[in-house]
């Protein structure tokens, strides 16, 4: 049951990604819905095997994004295990954390696929695209997790309601 | 050993998951040819979904057309009957210049002895990031698109094909950082590369100038002091790269910045296409007797 619906969510953020975010874009900029589904997840202590999760979701980032194939699985993958630890170590189910969390997290991802694109191809300029795209990408994606986070917590009502 | 699989087995599946992403992401450098034949894969795999998701995105945008931005629909109604009348007249007239079109198109009819074969693609997708400026379009290998071949508008220039699959194909914008390409100004033929950078296109001259992409513009970069270049300068293709052909428009020069300090002067150019509207866009098709075939793509 866990499997199908981690499977819904995970198409469902795909579908909100190319559907919905280029609509909502701003000055040209789409969030990250992907990323944010994923960190929500990650954040409300994901189970150690969700990595797969992760890097599913990175991947087919990478085959949706057209780029090179295999930068988005590598930091979601590792920006996962951040989420997971963070969520381990000081969540509380508090949407603020959520917030500040995904905003945190996803400046780490930008760090490390930036860097990977800039390792690859030294031309690119990883100070402009830090505070060019990660960081307002960062603002967009941290307003975009209330409804994400709700979301979440609903469906984790549904399948398994509260005992009290 | 099977102990301690059995025993790390979590560690193991961990270090394995990132040994496969790691190689996918090397394998580009080590096994270009492979690379292409996995983005193909992918692309073949995912073109159905995308396609859908395409749909949705357009219901969306329908309903949002059709339902929610109706509120000034009169208004609108009153100018378009207006509008109505006034194109009326223009009909009469156009019947007119009409027969005479025809008249001189058959004057004309040597000049397409040997036409350059365009297909026309429909834009059904784009990049699910902001870093890549690609666009999916709904042609493929099935239609004679291959790789590297010229994507463009009656504008100008949009881009090459990155990958081709069956039924799609990926166009890399001339604006996305990755590519660059030869360019003239037409004034003064001063030849020049031209590169994306992601926003805009930057004009450089380090080979005697390329026009580099910046995502929504271009700039040249280096381009030599003795170069004559003006504001207001229009840029058009050189065709020395084998991609596409001489003279298709690229852009203005917006801005020209040659500080004395410096060896080179730089150059801003606005793209004459507007990425951010492209429904369809136009392949060229090029035989491979013909000599202007691609250098870089495959049969």
């Amino acid at each position: 049951m866990r499997l199908l619906a981690l499977s819904a969510v995970g198409l469902v953020a795909l579908w909100l990604q190319l559907s919905l975010a280029p609509l909502i874009a701003v000055a040209g900029f789409k969030p990250n819905l992907i990323l944010v589904f994923m960190l929500v997840i990650g954040l409300r202590r994901a189970g150690p095997w969700l990595f797969i999760y992760a890097t599913l979701s990175g991947l087919a980032h990478d085959v949706f994004s057209h780029g090179l194939l295999g930068v988005y699985a590598v930091s979601f993958f590792l920006v996962f295990f951040a989420a997971r630890y963070a969520g381990m170590s000081v969540f509380e189910k508090n949407l603020i954390f959520a917030v500040v969390g995904v905003f945190i997290l996803t400046l780490m991802e930008g760090l490390i696929s930036v860097s990977v694109f800039e390792y690859l191809d030294p031309s690119v300029p990883w100070w402009e695209w830090m505070l060019g795209k990660v960081a307002p990408g960062a603002v967009f994606n941290c307003l975009l997790t209330p409804p994400v986070w709700f979301l979440l917590s609903r469906l984790e009502w549904a399948l398994y309601p509260p005992e009290d | 050993m099977v102990r301690f699989f059995q025993r790390n087995f979590y560690l193991v599946s961990v270090t394995a998951t990132m040994i496969v992403v790691v190689s996918l992401l090397s394998l580009r450098w080590s096994n270009p040819t492979t690379a292409h034949w996995i983005d193909q894969g992918f692309q073949t795999v995912v073109y159905p979904f995308q396609t859908a998701f395409a749909a949705t995105r357009a219901s969306i945008s329908d309903l949002y057309r059709n339902y929610v931005a109706l509120v000034d629909l009169k208004a609108e109604n009153d100018r378009l009957r207006l509008e109505t009348q006034a194109l009326r007249e223009e009909l009469n007239h156009s019947v007119n210049s009409s027969i005479q079109f025809n008249l001189l198109r058959e004057q004309l009819k040597f000049l397409e002895e040997q036409p350059e074969r365009k297909v026309f693609a429909e834009a059904i997708g784009e990049s699910s990031d902001n870093f890549h400026h690609v666009l999916l379009i709904n042609k493929g290998r099935n239609s004679g698109i291959r790789r590297n071949f010229p994507v463009v508008l009656r504008d100008g220039v949009v881009g090459r094909i990155q990958s081709v699959s069956p039924f799609s194909a990926v166009v890399q914008l001339i604006v996305d950082r990755r590519h660059r390409f030869p360019v003239l100004v037409q004034r003064s033929r001063e030849r020049m590369v031209m590169r994306g950078k992601g926003g805009g296109l930057e004009l450089k001259n380090e080979d005697r100038g390329v026009v580099f992409g910046i995502g929504d513009a271009l700039k040249i970069n280096r381009i030599r002091m003795l170069a004559d270049i003006r504001e207001g300068d229009r840029v058009v293709t050189s065709g020395l790269a084998g991609i596409f052909p001489k003279g298709l428009l690229v852009g203005t020069v917006v801005n020209v910045t040659r500080e004395r300090h410096e060896l080179f002067q730089k150059a801003d150019i606005r793209a004459v296409v507007d990425f951010n509207k492209i429904e369809g866009v136009f392949v060229i098709i090029r035989e491979k007797k013909n000599p202007n075939f691609p250098m870089f793509t495959e049969k």
